[in-house]
């Protein structure tokens, strides 16, 4: 397999000296994204985004299975983010590479581990039945920023999705499937964001100047960094990770700084994907039956008592 | 309902197709010829990689047979020895599939895809510039229940209801390239599928005449591989102001 066609030291060169007099490429301003697009499928749980021209498309999709022996309550959340050479020649089949290595363990810090499905409701009987539940992610065109896409989509995709209805009577499980009863949505928590920022280390040894810092970095400009930083947060600011790879060290009232400039963009995610699920909704809901259809019980949350 | 290509809908690509039918959505992506491995280095020839991806999950030993019949098809069509030791790859993403609702039998599912495949790769490969040595075309077919009728371009009923699945692929000189079937059927059966696919194959890059606008009217199906195609070469040309 070719490896990725690295830049030139002149285009290496310029991309820099053109980021010290505050330029991309592109002429963006530093923290601004490339536009995004955000389109969901026909069926449940398909979401398609692109920024710029990064495209991801994220298929969530269920089974019924035995849940683990040790986490009989809980319901089987997985993230598959296998990379194909769709996205970039440079990704094998059957290796993991460094790219997708780090995609996949950023998801899952954000979005699993951060508690963001709640997997308990994906439980059935305790201990016998479960949904499993899998996320496919697949990149098909990679042109920098893939975690931020991914992420997106993931969120949209897991939003998006509707599960079976199921039904209990004893140790027997029934599945209806779309045709027979209307699929129940997903409990989420919160909508994690990643958010990532280029860093470049512009600073001399004499002056303390921070560095400059880039969201939504392209492919080129991403083989030109010195490191990243990968936020995690949701819209009320509350971090899920943060991570920091390169080995030059960036200093603390820098990284407090991303972490305003993050919420920001997490916020703004936040707003385009519950306006484009509205839109998709009301697209979906010809004639407005869609709430008569519903076979989910209302949970209306009271304040606890006292 | 008839299939549908668009082109060229990937940027990093060399070449890139989306391919629609009743039953499937296919994206096809296609790189070469490009730097190729020493252990899969042929001398005289370009190796050919064919990646197929499901929807969900990850690849299995269904994908891999399919990945063979195709790379062996598709070996047949690419000029092979017009770039000895590169690597001709072609990755092929299941973006919509029936619904799980619909039980189809296992191995009917398996050479039901193929088709769509077939024509995804194809158009990508043209869209890529490969040297190419014929046109082809593949066409499904399902025989009925009842042994006898055969329905091309099946919708998730039909195929759920079948008795055999037939996928050929033929060229512009209606050559079989490609033949795969699934499922209980007779030679008397598969004839009959054979004659109704060689006709819709041939329909389907049927030379266009002045009145191309009169024929999509009367219901009588569209050339739409060479519709698409000859949209391809229109916009190829478009920058320098050719037809």
């Amino acid at each position: 397999m070719p490896r990725e066609q690295e830049p030139s030291t002149n285009e290496h060169d310029f991309v820099l000296s053109a980021l010290q007099e505050n330029l991309r490429l592109d002429s963006r301003p530093f923290q601004q994204f490339r536009p995004i697009s955000l389109a969901f499928g026909d069926e449940y749980g398909v979401a398609d985004v692109r920024i710029g021209k990064t495209r991801v498309l994220a298929k969530v999709s269920c089974e019924v299975t035995a849940p683990y022996t040790d986490r009989k309550f809980d319901g089987i959340f997985t993230i598959s983010t296998e990379l194909s050479p769709m996205g970039s020649p440079a990704f094998e089949v059957g290796r993991q590479d460094q790219t997708e290595l780090l995609l996949s363990r950023l998801l899952e810090k954000a979005i699993r581990r951060s508690g963001a499905l709640d997997t308990e409701s994906l439980c059935i009987i305790a201990g016998a039945k479960c949904f499993h539940l899998r996320a496919d992610l697949h990149v098909l065109d990679h042109d920098g920023n893939l975690v931020d896409a991914s992420c997106l989509a993931l969120i949209a995709a897991l939003l998006h999705f509707r599960r079976p209805d199921v039904e209990v009577r004893g140790e027997e499980v029934t599945v209806f499937s779309i045709r027979e009863r209307e699929p129940v949505r997903l409990t989420i928590q919160h909508l994690p964001f990643c958010v990532t920022f280029s860093y470049y280390n512009t600073s001399s040894t004499t002056s303390a100047e921070p560095g400059i810092f880039l969201q939504d970095a392209t492919l080129l400009e991403e083989q030109c960094r010195d490191g990243e930083i990968v936020i995690s947060m949701n819209r009320f600011g509350e971090v899920c990770q943060i991570a920091k790879y390169g080995g030059t060290p960036v200093d603390g009232l820098s990284l407090l700084t991303c972490t305003n400039a993050a919420l920001e963009t997490a916020k703004r995610f936040d707003k385009l994907v519950k306006e484009k699920l509205a839109e998709d909704e009301k697209v979906k809901d010809r004639g407005g039956l869609m709430a008569e259809l519903s076979a989910e019980n209302e949970r209306p949350m009271e304040p606890p008592p006292g | 309902m008839s299939p549908e290509l668009t082109n060229h809908p990937l940027i990093r690509a060399d070449g890139s197709a989306t391919h629609t039918t009743s039953l499937f959505t296919i994206l096809a992506a296609v790189n070469g010829p490009i730097e190729v491995q020493r252990r899969d280095e042929l001398p005289e020839e370009a190796a050919i990689e064919v990646n197929i991806r499901p929807c969900a999950g990850i690849g299995g030993p269904r994908e891999r047979w399919l990945e063979s019949v195709l790379a062996a098809l598709l070996k047949s069509v690419l000029l092979v020895h017009a770039h000895p030791r590169t690597l001709m790859q072609v990755t092929l993403q299941v973006l919509k599939e029936p619904s799980s609702g619909v039980r189809v039998r296992r191995r009917l599912g398996d050479v039901a895809v193929l088709p769509a495949l077939v024509n995804a790769a194809f158009a990508a490969c043209v869209d890529a510039g490969l040297p190419l040595g014929r046109t082809v075309v593949a066409g499904l077919a399902v025989v009925r229940e009842d042994g006898d009728g055969v329905v091309v371009d099946p919708d998730e009923k039909a195929l759920a209801g079948c008795r055999s699945v037939h996928a050929m692929g033929f060229d512009a000189q209606g050559e079989l390239l490609l033949n795969e079937s699934g499922g209980q059927f007779e030679l008397r059966q598969w004839q009959d599928v054979f004659e109704v696919l060689k006709t819709t194959a041939a329909v389907a890059i049927a030379p266009t005449g002045e009145d191309e606008a009169m024929m999509n009217g009367d219901g009588t199906p569209a050339p739409w591989l060479r519709q698409a195609l000859e949209g391809n070469a229109r916009e190829a040309g478009a920058w320098r102001g050719v037809g």
